[in-house]
């Protein structure tokens, strides 16, 4: 049986927020490895799998089942998402859509084609084509009985439809709907180091290492090692994954990791309201997107900098939108480009960003207890439950004593009932209220001065740009990103076992100077990532 | 696709399907297929029974919502709130008083679980999904089977929409009106009573799903009991649109409600920041409208907003979750949009009983239930739900009522009722604190 289920933890808002739920009681010494995972192919993976194998200028379907979301990620989501009766609908018109669009266009088919067909029933061609787009497609080779299946749609296609295009059509909309490409299938196989527990088998673990580090299918040349089993040779494995890690398709990984992690499918739905902020307008929210995208890319791929520059660099992608915002001059006039920001303000890294100050706020104001909420859930790793349903958690009006947001939330948190949740949001969320609700940056509040001092966790600041330093230096942080990742590569929900594994990869990133692309390369490596317990089938 | 070269067996398949119905076919017999077997549960005039929701988010002001007095006909009238439903005061049932006995473990995440599934909100790994099936959803498993469609969800504001078919599984809607169009009355819709053009794709997309609902039953035979379960629905899913494109090559009926709407617009950019949403509502209504006289599904849900929404509504200053939370007093400007939100349900209504189905109308063969996830957004109540059900399901509910629960009765006895009354053999509705075995006799003709 699986575990995925036993991990269902449920948690109720009365918990409160005293809890801090990703701290190990103890680190584990030898790996318990998890039972296998079903994962979904989520939408980002499955758009890079058509358009890697089927070819990139194929228009992608409008719609699929949405991605469910897990410990904050749609990639662990994949692995308890299932299939609705519309999800089936979609994934038969996307097969029909992409596989017509190919059949549709002879130079498409081509492409595809590993032979020339002999005429409208060319069986031994239409073989040798499914097993070829089929394996990857699939990700592994096709059993022969799996092929001729395919291939009897096929033909059956090519008799009643009349070309050899139309039979490689219902080749392709069967390929498409399968579930050995729907589903990232894991079954393992007998662990020779490890004769207790399981390890992937070659073509399972090219195919993972390529979802981790591409966000995409193998390529030729990993389903090559995989096929000839030398992919489970370590030396070949890490030949194998820094030839990934230096291909361009990493960088789409990356962002799409990025994503997940920072919510950055909210911060494009990004409203507010355009007459409190005139700055704002429908399409600010890709704009910011955008600029957290390029800021991870650039620290991992660009310059391979120490990771704790996503919190303290001075370095912005910024188009005319966000430049307006910033106050900085736009270099130029359509997209993004880097620029300084300027030193004697306190804006820094992903915390200055509107992805972040415009995402954790309200339409019309700024809210430090969504921006506390942010940082505690995605940046730190701990438990924030929500907010009391039944409980009023409108702030009270400004009033002669308390003039300001910070004021008024301070009166808020000594009500019994939000206490312990305010006082572990809000102080972080203070060291930003010189930023409004769509992240400008504002001298007064109501007239009145700003306090952005205080401390997490115990560690002094005394504003956004010391706040920055001091979480990209704490260790939570460093372990909250190796754990983040880590759940990303495996693809589904991390298990208590597994946390010696995270724990050693952590202490791994901080030796390495926080180098994400190293870290990116120990997890593909690790024990953690290849093997499977031994229960289940 | 095109259809060359096309079966001889296939062909005399289709012309004798067609040839039949060209035959006047006594009304009794209009859901029924060409071997005489009912297309699915019809009422006693004939007509199948359909089930609509209609939903919007972030509730309403129960001050000004409940009906000053309880009762049938003229023993109540409508109150401020629902003043938008004047015109179809003798359609409609309105349910007060009910409360959703769960733990309001989130703030609207919980009251949209409650309210539409019976069950509490499932809390896994950080985020949240329902525990089981939605309304639609579990009605559709009954009446929903037959159909070119099992069920339609959209919504002016859909968003994700919260049609679920149990965890982590969601039909998303559709909020563009053309892609709905495009979807019911494009490529692959034939008029009922019309001779079938003869599609050989469809027997190619049967052969298609046959193999992989056996690949998903080899691959089911070699995973743990969770992961077991999600291929169950997935076979389920691939099995029951294998099923509904053989119906399609069968010709249904001719219906006289069928008509094909007019195409819609492409696109309904938002003016100055503020959404159209009455508009993209009524045009999706009525495509929904003439999917159910088509009988291309008997199960459309409408999500017209969704909870947390901060839509910059007609004349509102700023967006509707933000007002519910910080307007000061008695909420003038939350009262007016939930005006709208209500005036979008009498759409719908509206389009549903502007389509004469026999000697009566499509509306009077729907239940059509509109809710919110809960009552007073300022404090996310889940007591006092707005609830407020259309259309009688072929004579099953009572129309023109205030049905008023004293006694707080679990709002699922409600939603039990309406179950039952669109066809579902129904023992009880929900779970845990949502379970109920018993409807609400009070609404129940």
């Amino acid at each position: 049986m699986r575990a995925l289920t036993l991990m269902l933890i449920a948690t109720v808002a009365a918990g409160g927020c005293d809890r801090q739920a990703d701290v190990p009681a103890a680190p584990v010494a030898t790996l318990q490895p998890a039972p296998a995972a079903l994962p979904r192919l989520t939408r980002a993976q499955y758009e890079n799998t058509v358009h890697d194998v089927l070819g990139a200028d194929l228009t992608l379907p409008a719609t699929l089942e949405p991605d469910v979301s897990f410990e904050h990620l749609l990639t662990v989501g994949s692995a308890v998402a299932k299939v609705s009766p519309r999800g089936v609908e979609l994934y038969e018109e996307a097969a029909r859509s992409l596989a017509a669009q190919i059949a549709g266009k002879p130079e498409r088919l081509a492409k595809l084609l590993p032979c020339a067909p002999q005429g409208p029933a060319d069986t031994k061609c239409l073989q040798e084509f499914v097993a070829a787009v089929g394996g990857k497609l699939w990700r592994r080779p096709l059993a022969a009985a799996e092929r001729d299946a395919v291939v009897a749609t096929a033909t059956k296609a090519g008799a009643a439809l009349g070309t050899f295009a139309q039979s490689a059509e219902y080749a392709l909309v069967q390929l498409l709907q399968s579930s050995a490409f729907v589903y990232r299938i894991e079954h393992g196989e007998k662990d020779p180091a490890h004769p207790a527990t399981r390890r992937l088998t070659a073509p399972e673990l090219a195919s993972r290492l390529a979802y981790f580090l591409w966000a995409g299918p193998p390529d030729t040349e990993l389903l090559a090692a995989a096929a000839n089993e030398t992919l489970q040779d370590p030396k070949v494995r890490a030949i194998q994954i820094d030839r990934l890690l230096a291909d361009p398709k990493a960088r789409r990984s990356l962002r799409n990791f990025a994503g997940e992690w920072l919510q950055l499918h909210e911060v494009v739905k990004l409203n507010k309201d355009p007459k409190v902020y005139k700055h704002f307008s429908g399409d600010l929210g890709g704009s910011a997107r955008e600029e957290t995208l390029r800021l991870v890319e650039h620290l991992v791929f660009d310059t391979d900098s120490d990771f704790r520059q996503l919190l303290t660099t001075r370095t912005a992608f910024v188009d005319r939108r966000l430049a307006a915002i910033y106050e900085v001059p736009a270099l130029q006039e359509i997209g993004h480009a880097p620029i300084e920001l300027p030193d004697d303000a306190a804006r820094r890294g992903l915390l200055g960003q509107v992805a972040f100050l415009g995402l954790a706020a309200h339409p019309v104001s700024s809210s430090p207890t969504l921006r506390g909420a942010f940082v505690r859930r995605f940046l730190l790793c701990d438990f924030v439950p929500d907010p009391p349903a039944d409980l009023n958690t409108a702030i009270p009006e400004p009033s002669p004593t308390a003039k300001t947001l910070r004021q008024r939330l301070t009166a808020h948190m000594n009500v019994p009932g939000c206490s312990s949740c305010h006082k572990a949001l809000d102080p972080i969320g203070f060291a930003f209220e010189h930023y409004d609700g769509i992240g400008r940056y504002r001298k007064l509040d109501n007239g009145e001065p700003i306090d952005t001092s205080g401390d997490l966790d115990g560690v002094a600041f005394a504003d956004s740009s010391g706040f920055a330093s001091v979480l990209a230096n704490s260790s939570k942080f460093r372990r909250c990103v190796t754990k983040k990742l880590y759940a990303y590569a495996v693809a589904r929900p991390t298990i208590v076992s597994e946390a010696g594994q995270i724990d050693s990869l952590a202490a791994g990133f901080a030796k390495s100077g926080m180098r994400v692309k190293g870290l990116l390369r120990q997890i593909a490596l690790s024990e953690g990532f290849g093997r499977l317990a031994a229960e289940g089938k | 696709m095109n259809a060359k070269s096309i079966s001889r067996r296939t062909v005399l398949r289709g012309l004798v399907a067609g040839s039949a119905v060209a035959i006047g076919l006594p009304t009794l017999d209009r859901f029924c297929n060409g071997n005489g077997t009912a297309w699915a549960e019809t009422g006693s005039d004939g007509f199948p029974k359909r089930f609509g929701l209609f939903f919007w988010g972030n509730g309403m002001l129960p001050a000004r919502w409940v009906p000053k007095s309880a009762g049938v006909g003229a023993a109540w009238q409508l109150s401020d709130q629902l003043q938008p439903l004047a015109k179809h005061k003798a359609r409609i049932a309105v349910v007060t008083g009910t409360r959703l006995g769960l733990l309001n473990s989130q703030p609207h995440g919980a009251g949209a679980a409650g309210i539409l599934s019976g069950r509490p909100l499932l809390h896994q790994g950080g985020d949240t999904t329902f525990a089981g099936p939605s309304i639609d959803q579990i009605i559709a498993d009954f009446i929903g089977k037959d159909t070119r469609f099992r069920s339609l969800e959209f919504g002016a504001a859909a968003g994700n929409g919260y049609s679920y078919n149990g965890p982590n599984s969601q039909n998303p809607p559709e909020s563009n009106p053309f892609l709905l169009f495009e979807r019911v009355f494009g490529l692959g819709f034939t008029m009922p009573g019309e001779k079938p053009k003869f599609d050989p794709s469809l027997g190619l997309r049967r052969s298609v799903l046959d193999a992989v609902s056996g690949d998903i039953k080899q691959l089911r035979a070699t995973v743990g009991a969770a992961d077991a379960q999600r291929l169950d629905q997935h076979f389920e899913g691939v099995r029951q649109l294998e099923k509904r494109l053989a119906k399609l090559e069968l010709a249904p009926p001719k219906l006289d409600a069928c008509k094909v709407p007019k195409a819609p617009e492409k696109a309904y950019p938002d003016i100055e920041g503020r959404p159209q949403l009455q508009l993209k509502n009524k045009v999706l209504c009525d495509l929904a409208a003439y999917a159910l006289a088509c009988d291309q599904t008997r199960v459309v849900s409408n999500f017209f907003t969704m909870p947390v929404n901060n839509l910059l509504f007609k004349d509102a200053t700023t967006g509707h979750h933000e007002l519910t939370h910080n307007e000061p007093g008695a909420q003038d400007e939350v009262h007016a949009i939930t005006l709208q939100c209500v005036e979008a349900f009498a759409y719908q209504i509206e389009s549903l009983a502007a389509v004469t189905e026999g000697a009566t109308t499509l509306l009077d063969h729907c239940a059509l239930m509109g809710c919110s996830e809960v009552s007073l957004g300022k404090t996310h109540s889940l007591e006092e739900m707005p609830l407020i059900i259309a259309g009688s399901a072929g004579g099953k509910l009572k129309n023109d009522v205030h049905y008023r629960s004293e006694g707080s009765e679990n709002t699922s006895k409600a939603l039990l009722s309406l179950c039952r009354a669109v066809g579902c053999d129904m023992a009880s509705f929900g779970a845990e604190g949502g379970k109920v075995n018993d409807g609400l006799a009070g609404i129940e003709a």
